[in-house]
């Protein structure tokens, strides 16, 4: 969908793209910033080589760590990004890649302003440009209070037209069961993640409406093969018998959502029923472990996240019905918690033995679960929390990048799938429903598939 | 500042009788003490008396309200939690930890404040001013906060939370033994028995430690019901038990979402709390009543 | 009297310096490498790492990092966090009114409560009237404040709806912080719906926080009345045929407050602890909740930072208490 390019074209190798920008575009106008000029092909070109050019000025300026950028793959796809003229901008790829249109319409390849970032870095405070950021969005950034709020005002000048909305505030409310209590109260109109215990009674109140989406989401359990006794595939295996998966669907997420047997939600296009799927079999678990020489008196960690996630309501809870499950097979299990940020940044490193942890679709494509996730390349960053690297499934995931045919495309993901549940990386969990209640005054309110909620086009009765 | 006052003595009673007579007639300490033996013969037997394995999860019935909510078919006496835990069995289970924790914290700081204490009150001089002045800085945290910083450093957990309110009573002991090992040091018995050649720790336990077990007595039993409430307070914030044990602060937190849908799973193991504490302070106050020392620490 | 008011102001010094180097090693003693610490979230490379190391001084022996850091203490400055890049006196400083205000609030209900409480059941000591004040005051005291926190939150804000659920205002309002008391600050911006908003706001964290230290005036209340009552000057009082009112109140009550009055002084320390407890049951954003959030971040400048002034601050109100206590009560102007 076109939105600050307005078409491109793409040369016959698939290597160079060139895009043709939207003109008359305005970025935001605020107390701390009024812009001379409109958007143009500098802005684009700087928004890249910010993250690209590991000697530009900029690159440190947000701790020197793009990691969508980099689980995208962009660090080694893009060779070279240039400004044709004003409104021209050509990305040429070491490569062909596939997701390459898909990946362009994150987050994090939005345009920054140049003469914005200027503007800071000769004032000497470059690390505005990430706490007061200015775009060309419909809202527009006017205040943060740590833990408190967010508000944004509507851009005036939004090159799709000024939104009806005025002000839109994000009241930052960690706890789920009070953003339920404020959107009762009327205090909020719209509420993130609610509890899959609290959608019965939502469902029944007259002034909530509850839309729901089928999620683009995988929740799993993910075992470190790099430590002991996860490097044996029989192990891991067993953990994928010894789980009874059905059980955690109807408590941890009171019925709603499915099973997972893939490591792609049914949403995404080369989705398909797998054939080869664990069933839950205790006396199958205990055999392979038995047979791996592990039995008796193994104990393990699990690590489960303090916080509630798209894909998973409460790890917490989930973690303890699966260390229920383990003790039946003899394995005494131990819950481990951090705090949300230290929990992801000490799984990166590698800390953790086992760890719940899932993924909500970026962008729709397929690759944007194998790469971030499985490949050897996300082994090394850390994303990969199993640290699994095999060259068969990487190479499969590799030439599913490159290809062009859908069909194709999907059959090699399917075989990669098929290496994938073999080896056992994982306990593929579930995919969760989306849900997302609001106020019956709301209007005009879109579930953004891939996390968000699009507040564009909202309206108050 | 201690003072024992034995005037008062009922002509034909040894002190000991005296104290349990007043506590006799004292039936709210009666009651508390009644409530504290119940919970403790619970928490013991609780193998025996627990319907359920408290880790069993039944999960074909989810949230079943107590048996005496009206739509209640299920035959979970105190319901079940969102895991289909039997609500009572966990309580009874959690009774187990509360009360133990509690008592080993208690001793734990009793027998190390004691010492300390007596170590400054009999040392005198810089010792008795550097233990001073460290108690006193951590009287000046408070209480909460130095256990979360206690357990931020060693981890999150069970022993690690009783070690760090175990250290947080501690200087209570410290300042009450010092304080009377002082008092008592100038005493004539105390003079009498110095005569006779018996130092130090000897001393100390053989004359003046019977002496200064009223106020100590009393120490004890109110910080018993410190530290349950600290321990409480550490599994709600999830710095002490971690789930699944049925700590009744860990119990509290893990519940707290469900409040609306729940909210036996929130309101049991609070009034476990709530009982416990201040059975234990019901009593304590009794035997202030009864021992009657005037403790200023 | 100035000498007393110096030798008390003398003995501050040895308690900030032993929580200084209390809170120092303790989080020395921390596991985990203090530089991957507080490098954050994003990790370090091997060079940047010596460098960091270097820089902090982590290669050089402790007792020398010990007085580096009481150097800076003079001179100010408690360290930045490490996850908001914000020095930790700055953002103390912004949170600090939110817990003064509530914890102001509380004592205000805590003291003309537990008072008159008192000195009823004092007045009528041994009667029903007596018996229900003491056990409400004991049930008080032994109440587990974040379960009575919820309790409170499930009647009035979530069945009865009458009380907010969470935060100091509703988000409707946009109230330029300049004192940051809430209170004030919107009676400042002459916004009369924002004020009655912040005040509505307050309640249940306030009852929750007065909650234990209501119990403990109420009875510190009840035996100071009683020892006083017990007085020859009350018996001469009462022989001169002086109503009861004006016994009570205009001499005995006058008498019976000064210990009390040192009581309310001392539940700072209560306060802190409570409001670690309400402060995030109610996401209240004052010291408490954040000095939490920061133990949970392993932002240990900030739980070092935020321990030594919540602790410099209950030594400062307890020593200004003592004085108090001893500028009222002029039997006790002797050094001890």
């Amino acid at each position: 969908m076109p939105g600050l390019a307005l078409h491109w074209e793409i040369s016959d190798d698939g290597l160079a793209y060139t895009f043709h920008l939207r003109e008359k575009v305005s970025f935001h106008s605020t107390n701390y910033f009024t812009p001379s000029r409109h958007f143009n092909a500098d802005d684009v070109l700087y928004s890249f080589n910010r993250q690209r050019d590991r000697t530009s000025p900029w690159y440190k300026v947000s701790g020197g760590v793009y990691k969508y950028y980099n689980d995208m793959g962009f660090n080694s796809l893009i060779r070279d990004v240039i400004k044709l003229d004003d409104y021209r901008i050509k990305i040429v790829l070491n490569n062909p890649d596939s997701p390459f249109l898909s990946n362009m319409a994150m987050d994090f390849a939005s345009i920054l302003s140049k003469e914005y970032a200027d503007s800071v870095m000769q004032a000497g405070t470059p690390e505005k440009l990430d706490v007061k950021p200015i775009g060309t969005g419909p809202f527009m950034f006017v205040k943060y209070e740590k833990d408190a709020f967010i508000r944004y005002q509507a851009h005036p000048r939004y090159w799709r037209g000024r939104e009806t909305l005025d002000k839109l505030v994000f009241a930052i409310t960690v706890d789920p069961s009070v953003r339920y209590a404020r959107l009762r109260a009327g205090e909020c109109q719209v509420m993130a993640y609610p509890l899959p215990t609290d959608i019965k009674s939502m469902k029944k109140n007259p002034a909530i409406n509850v839309d729901e989406q089928p999620g683009l989401n995988t929740a799993y359990w993910s075992f470190n093969i790099r430590k002991a006794p996860f490097d044996q595939l029989r192990v891991r295996q067993a953990m994928n018998y010894a789980i009874n998966r059905q059980a955690i669907l109807d408590v941890i997420y009171q019925g709603t959502g499915k099973i997972a047997d893939s490591i792609l939600p049914p949403a995404i296009w080369s989705w398909k029923a797998p054939d080869n799927v664990y069933v839950y079999n205790p006396d199958r678990a205990k055999k392979l472990l038995a047979e791996a020489g592990v039995a008796g008196d193994l104990e393990i960690d699990i690590w489960a996240m303090p916080v509630q996630r798209p894909y998973n309501p409460n790890a917490r809870k989930m973690a303890e019905l699966i260390q229920q499950d383990l003790s039946k097979v003899g394995i005494k299990a131990n819950i481990v918690t951090y705090e949300w940020g230290t929990y992801l940044k000490k799984s990166r490193e590698g800390e953790h033995q086992t760890i719940l942890l899932g993924w909500t679709g970026d962008n729709g494509d397929p690759d944007n679960f194998f790469s971030p996730l499985l490949s050897c390349a996300a082994a090394e960053t850390g994303n990969n929390r199993s640290f699994w690297c095999n060259r068969e499934f990487d190479d499969l995931i590799a030439l599913a990048r490159i290809e062009q045919d859908q069909a194709k495309r999907k059959k090699l993901y399917r075989l990669a799938e098929v290496i994938f549940k073999q080896e056992a990386p994982w306990v593929t969990i579930a995919h969760a429903v989306r849900y997302q209640p609001y106020l019956k005054n709301v209007e005009g309110l879109k579930i953004d598939p891939f996390g968000g909620i699009y507040f564009s086009g909202v309206r108050l009765k | 500042m201690i003072e024992i006052r034995t005037s008062e003595n009922l002509p034909d009673l040894t002190p000991r009788q005296e104290v349990c007579y007043k506590l006799r007639v004292n039936h709210s300490a009666m009651v508390a003490l009644f409530v504290l033996l119940l919970l403790i013969t619970g928490a013991i037997l609780a193998p025996l008396i627990a319907p359920h394995d408290p880790y069993e999860q039944y999960t074909d019935t989810l949230l079943a309200p107590p048996y005496l909510a009206a739509d209640s078919k299920s035959g979970f006496l105190l319901g079940t939690d969102d895991l289909g835990r039997d609500m009572f069995s966990r309580l009874l289970y959690g009774a187990r930890y509360s009360l133990f924790l509690g008592f080993a914290i208690v001793v734990f700081s009793l027998v190390f404040g004691v010492m300390i204490g007596a170590i400054a009150g009999m040392k005198r001089g810089l010792t008795e001013t550097v233990i001073l002045r460290l108690m006193d800085i951590m009287l000046a945290v408070p209480a909460i906060l130095l256990a979360i910083i206690i357990v931020a450093i060693l981890g999150a957990s069970l022993v690690n939370a009783a070690l760090a309110v175990s250290i947080v009573l501690l200087p209570h002991f410290v300042r009450i033994t010092r304080a009377a090992v002082i008092a008592e040091m100038n005493r004539e018995y105390v003079l009498a028995s110095q005569l006779d050649g018996s130092r130090g720790w000897r001393l100390f336990f053989q004359t003046i430690l019977p002496n200064i077990s009223a106020p100590l007595i009393v120490q004890a039993t109110l910080s018993f019901s410190n530290a349950i409430l600290d321990i409480a307070a550490l599994g709600f914030l999830g710095l002490g038990a971690q789930p699944p044990i049925p700590e009744w602060g860990t119990l509290l937190s893990s519940s707290r979402e469900l409040i609306e849908v729940a909210p036996w799973t929130v309101t049991l193991p609070g009034l476990a709390i709530l009982v416990t504490v201040l059975a234990s302070n019901i009593l304590g106050d009794g035997l202030r009543d009864a021992l009657d020392p005037k403790v200023d620490a | 009297m100035p000498q007393l008011l110096l030798r008390r102001l003398l003995l501050i010094v040895p308690g900030f310096l032993g929580i200084t180097a209390l809170t120092f090693f303790l989080i020395r003693l921390a596991p985990g490498d203090p530089i991957l610490l507080l490098a954050g979230e994003h990790g370090v490379s091997a060079e940047r790492y010596e460098e960091l190391q270097h820089q902090f001084g982590f290669d050089r022996p402790l007792f020398i990092q010990f007085t580096d850091y009481l150097w800076q203490l003079l001179n100010g400055n408690l360290g930045t966090s490490v996850v908001t890049q914000t020095p930790v006196l700055e953002e103390f400083g912004n949170l600090f009114p939110a817990t003064l205000e509530l914890a102001v609030i509380a004592m205000i209900i805590a003291t003309i409560i537990a008072i008159p409480a008192g000195v009823l059941a004092a007045v009528k000591r041994n009667t029903v009237i007596d018996h229900s004040i003491t056990a409400v005051s004991l049930v008080g005291y032994s109440m587990p404040i974040f379960w009575w926190a919820l309790l409170l939150i499930l009647l009035f804000s979530v069945n009865l709806g009458w009380m907010p659920v969470a935060g100091r205002l509703n988000f409707i309002y946009d109230i330029q912080s300049v004192t940051g008391f809430m209170l004030i600050d919107t009676l400042l911006a002459g916004d009369q719906d924002a004020f009655f908003d912040a005040l509505h706001h307050l309640v249940l964290p306030a009852i929750v926080l007065a909650t234990i230290p209501l119990a403990v005036i109420t009875r510190m209340t009840r035996s100071s009345m009683l020892e006083v009552l017990k007085q020859d000057y009350i018996r001469t009082a009462r022989a001169k045929g002086l109503s009861e009112f004006s016994v009570i109140f205009k001499h005995a009550l006058r008498n019976a407050l000064i210990p009390v009055i040192t009581v309310i002084g001392l539940q700072i320390s209560i306060l802190m602890t409570g409001a670690i407890l309400t402060e995030t049951i109610f996401s209240w954003p004052g010291i408490g909740k954040w000095i939490l959030e920061a133990v949970y971040r392993r932002d240990y400048p900030v739980v070092q930072g935020g321990v030594l002034l919540i602790a410099g601050l209950v030594i400062l109100v307890n020593t200004a208490v003592d004085l108090l206590y001893v500028v009222i009560n002029p039997a006790l102007r002797q050094p001890k």
